[in-house]
Parts: structure tokens; sequence; C-alpha cells
């Protein structure tokens, strides 16, 4: 691969490893767990899914509710933008496994 | 309304000050996914608009008008409508839109030429799930005459998608009305998206 293709793989590797590592409210191995696609337990956990499965199923009551119960805004974003960039990776690293899979 | 308050108020002297400047920019209110953009810049905002400039700004055999398209396309398959709306404007500045709106509702696939038509449907599989395609698909890819390093940079522009529908999604993002999206893409055209 060319060197745009290297470009665009880093950047999207610090994106990953940047939600996984930052300084945030939730903890940084739980972030990882969701860039990696791995499921967290719990309510954050439903949200989670929710996320990874495209982000529609999540409703204005199902955000009030973690929100009276008790998880901060930034924990809320940050479990969101975690999920959504496990999906993403996950997309990528198909691709990739594909291409070994099948050399050109 | 974006579900999380604190993201519609906004947060921080340096967001607060460039809402009007924002304002000033679009010709109209902070779009939604710009405010998310904002908040906890360094955490997300930032390098995912780097990421998203060399994806779909950078130098690729694809025009920025096709990556624009394939956004267009993944943020349909997965009824983002703020993500449709703006990246099938700028699509839509060089394709027209009866050409974006007959290549991401399917109806015509070859309006863009048959390189994105022989891409379209892969990214389509691709978006319903990461396991919807396999090494068959590449060899058609392949087949088509698209390089692997043509068909990364477009599974680029989808997983980019794919991770901002999401936050739109999941954060209640409201989609713009035409005229917005409009002036968002000639201020994305102008001036990216590494924000």
């Amino acid at each position: 691969m060319g060197k745009m293709a290297d470009l665009r793989r880093r950047l999207l590797k610090e994106l990953a490893d940047g939600v996984g590592r930052d300084a945030g409210v939730l903890p940084g191995g739980l972030r990882r767990d969701l860039v990696n696609g791995q499921g967290i337990v719990g309510d954050l956990g439903q949200l989670a899914e929710l996320v990874a499965a495209g982000g529609l199923g999540v409703t204005d009551e199902h955000i009030r509710r973690l929100l009276v119960s008790g998880h901060s805004a930034d924990a809320v974003f940050e479990c969101v933008v975690a999920a959504a960039v496990g999906a993403g990776l996950a997309r990528l690293r198909a691709v990739e496994r594909l291409f070994q899979d099948c050399p050109p | 309304m974006i579900r999380l308050p604190v993201i519609e108020r906004g947060r921080g002297f340096r967001t607060l000050a460039l809402r009007p400047v924002l304002r000033w920019f679009f010709g109209q209110p902070t779009p939604g996914f710009v405010k998310v953009l904002l908040y906890r810049h360094k955490f997300f905002g930032k390098p995912v608009g780097r990421y998203g400039q060399t994806v779909l700004r950078g130098p690729s055999r694809w025009s920025v008008a096709e990556r624009e398209l394939f956004a267009a396309l993944v943020s349909v398959e997965n009824q983002c409508g703020y993500c449709a709306g703006v990246h099938g404007a700028n699509a839509g500045v060089v394709l027209g839109t009866g050409v974006v709106d007959d290549v991401v509702h399917g109806r015509d696939p070859g309006r863009a030429g048959p390189r994105v038509a022989a891409m379209v449907p892969f990214l389509r599989r691709l978006s319903q799930g990461a396991d919807r395609i396999g090494t068959a698909d590449v060899v058609a890819l392949r087949s088509a005459g698209l390089d692997d390093e043509e068909i990364l940079d477009a599974v680029h522009a989808a997983v980019l998608l794919e991770i901002c529908n999401r936050v739109v999604n999941a954060l209640g993002v409201e989609p713009m009305d035409p005229a917005q999206n409009r002036r968002a893409a000639r201020f994305l055209l102008r001036h990216g998206y590494d924000l």
C-alpha cells in the first residue's frame, strides 16, 4: 500500500488510541474494550450496543435515564464515541483481512 | 436538540468564543455536528477531523466528489439524515443532486461512472456489517478494474461515516434543511474538515 493508505490507517489508529488512552471519565480499559468491539456490562453497555448497531435505537429517554441514574454527560459521550469508533474500526479490519486472505 | 444539553449549550471559553465566528462562517446557527466536534475537541473533534480531511480531501484516485458520494451513500444506509444531507450536498456540487440521489438510493448506481457503480454495493454491504463481505467481493472489485489502494480509499471514506453516523444518530443531531446543507457544503469544500 502507498503512503496515503499508511497515513489514513495511522490517523484512524490515532483516533482509536486516543479514545482509549486520553484523560476521560470512563476507565481507559473500558473505552479500549469498546474500541475493540467488546461489550461492556451495565446500562452503558446497552448504550454501546445500540451505538454499535447504528445509533438509531438511542432515544431521548434513554439518554435522560442515564444522566438521572448518575452517569455524567462526559461518560455518555465517551461511551458513544468509543462504540462508534469500534464499529468503524471493525469494518476496516474486515476489509484488511480479506486483502490478506485474497492477495492480488 | 442534541440529547446531551452540555453539547447543545457549549462548554469552555474556546467553544463559546468560536460560536459567533462559526455562525458568521456558515451564515446560520452552528450545525449540530460542529457542536459535537467542538465538545471535548481533543478527544474526538480534532482527531476525527484530521482523519476526515485526509480521507475525503487528501490525494486519491477517487475525486473529492466521488468520496463525498460514498460518504452520503453510507449515511443513507445508516439512516443518518444529517450526514446524508451534508455529504450529499458536497457531492452534488460537482455531480449534481440528481446523480447523487440516484446513486445513494440505488436507483441507478451507474450514473456516477462504472468505478463508483462497482464500489457502491460493496460499501452498502460493509455498512450492513463487517461479516457481510467476503473474498468474492474483493475479487469482483478487482475484476472491475479497481486496485487495492482504490478500494481501501473508498473503505476509509465509509469507515469515517460509520463512526460519525453513529455519533450523530446516538446524540440526536437533527438533519439540516437543503439550503443549510448547501451552505455547509460550500464551507467544507473551501475549508475542509480539519477544524
